[in-house]
């Protein structure tokens, strides 16, 4: 049996989280609510929890603001939010944990099992790390990327990856030391972190950093030749769009 | 050049001699010819547009530029070639004759045969031009018109899209309290919100597909909105409308989907943060100078202290909801073509301190219907 306490500064949000996680998580015990990113550190200090489900929405300080209280918080954290696609991003690219809200049960429990086996593996600190050196004044500016392998998370620099290749329900990390990364997640699941990392969808098949595009060749689609020497090729339906995004007319 | 033969020439002459020489030259030249001695004798014919109308300045009803100038009001504006003769070499007269689009100037006396023949080819040729540029012209503004109305469409559509658009975070909050009611058995409380809540999705749903909605209208769907905040919120807070006396509210007319958004901010904002004490919010309506002002008056922790709470807050939706706000604030106003409508935001103090917040909707309902 795991404690949990639960953050979130609607009264209806906390009561019912609550409430599912004692009727359905039966590993989990709901020891606790707050209200305020305050009134959860005196949560935690006193309750010492294992799980903590933190909104990111909350007036005052946001959810965040709890994480950057612990340098290295011994509880895992399951993020909630109702919509804030730019915070989600942030927690994907940190390969952290999140529920939207209203919470599908399903996910809590999927959610919740994760969380405890990952309690074990230790390496959230260095996932936390990533979310908290992006957060920027007011918005997010990414550095590293945590990607799930076949081995655990590993973490890697952005300006460090060439390009990102779909290969059905994985894809493959190009780096620029001619290292390939297979992970275990299709390419549609970075497709939105990444382009604000500057990588661009150029073809079916491929991402690409477009910090390291050194030129791009005309053809139907043409391609791009990267700064490792590699060639990749554009599609023709998107051909505009790169030209564009690389400033050619 | 067979081209110019066979059209024909009106002539304007009333010195039969004079005329009988042109006539002759134009004959040989191939052109049909028509002869009248008065300028209102062109109006007077059953208009077979001409191709040419060579005149004599100086006529019996009429004299120098005068005749020139009632004959240009007189033959069609295209596709005619008015060419001047006269007995005396005036070159102010002349510049004055082209002016008026008229295209040559001859001395009676001094051209030949060909010489004719070459004017009138060329000035043919000079108005068929004309009459092209024209035709192209005239395409021209009709796809600038075009384009302007394909503009507007496209800004009616955007802000149709918009009026159809609830906040995602209002809808996902308002979900999770449903689920709430759900989870603590409440049935009354779960039946009586899944109500309200369908409502309001119908109002926005048919009030979006319309460009103007009744007053009666609006309020009820500010009350339904405001209903579903006060149960998310545990009723922390209350409302009340205050509409001016004598109002008409079936002919009041109003954009749909302009007073929600502003409401929505003061609840989430300005009465969310409230700790301890009731919030208190006030919609009032009046006619001021010809338009409507609607105000939003709340009892709230102000501009400020919300500004500062938000700045708090992650990412950029808050800013975001702000924008679209602006944004359908300037695609009405691109849409009916003015600037008159405004929205106006103060902060209210009392004994030095932040009190709340009003927002005054100006609507020109004058250039609505």
């Amino acid at each position: 049996m795991i404690k949990a306490i639960v953050v979130d500064d609607e009264v209806k949000n906390r009561e019912g989280l609550s409430k599912m996680i004692s009727q359905f998580c039966h590993d989990v015990d709901a020891v606790g609510e707050a209200e305020s990113v305050d009134a959860a550190i005196e949560l935690i200090d006193e309750h010492n929890p294992e799980l903590v489900f933190l909104d990111i929405e909350m007036p005052e300080k946001n959810g965040f603001a709890l994480l950057e209280h612990y340098d290295e918080p011994e509880f895992q954290v399951i993020f909630t939010t109702a919509h804030a696609e730019y915070a989600i991003k942030a927690i994907k690219l940190a390969a952290l944990d999140y529920l939207l809200k209203p919470v599908n049960l399903n996910e809590l429990k999927v959610a919740v099992e994760k969380a405890i086996r990952e309690a074990a593996n230790n390496d959230q600190d260095e996932r936390l790390s990533i979310l908290k050196e992006s957060r920027g004044q007011g918005d997010f500016k990414f550095q590293r990327i945590a990607l799930p392998t076949s081995e655990g998370v590993e973490f890697y620099t952005i300006s460090d990856i060439l390009r990102c290749e779909a290969d059905r329900a994985y894809c493959r990390f190009h780096m620029s030391n001619k290292q390939a990364i297979i992970v275990s997640k299709p390419l549609s699941d970075f497709e939105d972190m990444l382009q604000e990392c500057n990588f661009m969808r150029i073809h079916k098949s491929n991402m690409v950093n477009m910090s390291h595009v050194r030129k791009y060749v005309k053809g139907r689609g043409g391609y791009v030749v990267l700064t490792d020497g590699s060639h990749v090729d554009v599609s023709v339906r998107r051909k505009d769009e790169v030209m564009k995004a690389l400033g050619i007319n | 050049m067979d081209e110019i033969e066979g059209l024909s020439v009106l002539i304007l002459e009333d010195s039969e001699g004079d005329f009988l020489i042109l006539k002759q030259m134009l004959i040989e030249n191939g052109f049909n010819t028509k002869h009248i001695r008065w300028v209102r004798s062109i109006a007077e014919l059953s208009y077979n547009q001409e191709a040419f109308v060579l005149c004599d300045l100086n006529v019996e009803d009429s004299q120098g530029i005068t005749t020139l100038q009632g004959v240009m009001r007189l033959v069609p504006k295209l596709g005619t070639s008015v060419i001047a003769f006269t007995g005396e070499d005036d070159e102010g007269i002349a510049q004055e004759a082209i002016h008026l689009g008229v295209q040559d100037y001859l001395i009676k006396g001094s051209f030949s045969k060909a010489f004719l023949r070459k004017t009138l080819l060329f000035a043919h040729e000079r108005t068929k031009l004309l009459q092209d540029l024209y035709h192209q012209e005239g395409k021209t503004k009709a796809a600038e018109h075009n384009l302007k109305e394909e503009a507007m469409r496209g800004k009616r559509f955007q802000l149709q899209l918009l009026s159809s658009q609830l906040n995602p975070h209002f809808i996902f909050n308002a979900m999770s309290s449903i689920q709430h009611s759900v989870l603590l058995n409440n049935v009354e409380d779960t039946l009586a919100f899944i109500s309200k809540f369908s409502s309001l999705m119908r109002q926005v749903l048919e009030n979006s597909r319309k460009e103007l909605i009744t007053w009666s209208d609006e309020e009820l769907f500010l009350t339904t909105y405001l209903d579903i905040e006060r149960f998310r919120f545990e009723n922390s807070f209350d409302y009340r409308f205050d509409i001016e006396e004598g109002l008409d509210a079936e002919s009041l007319h109003i954009p749909p989907m302009m007073i929600q958004p502003y409401l929505e901010n003061t609840v989430v904002h300005g009465l969310g943060n409230l700790k301890g004490r009731q919030g208190e919010v006030v919609i009032s309506l009046r006619h001021e100078n010809g338009h409507v002002v609607v105000t939003i008056m709340d009892n709230g922790v102000g501009r400020g202290k919300a500004i500062a709470l938000r700045s708090l807050r992650v990412g950029s939706h808050v800013s975001r909801a702000m924008h679209i706000n602006e944004q359908r604030v300037s695609l009405l106003n691109a849409v009916y073509q003015t600037d008159l409508f405004k929205v106006e935001v103060t902060d209210l103090m009392q004994d030095g301190k932040p009190s709340g917040t009003r927002v005054d909707l100006i609507i020109p309902i004058s250039i609505l219907s």
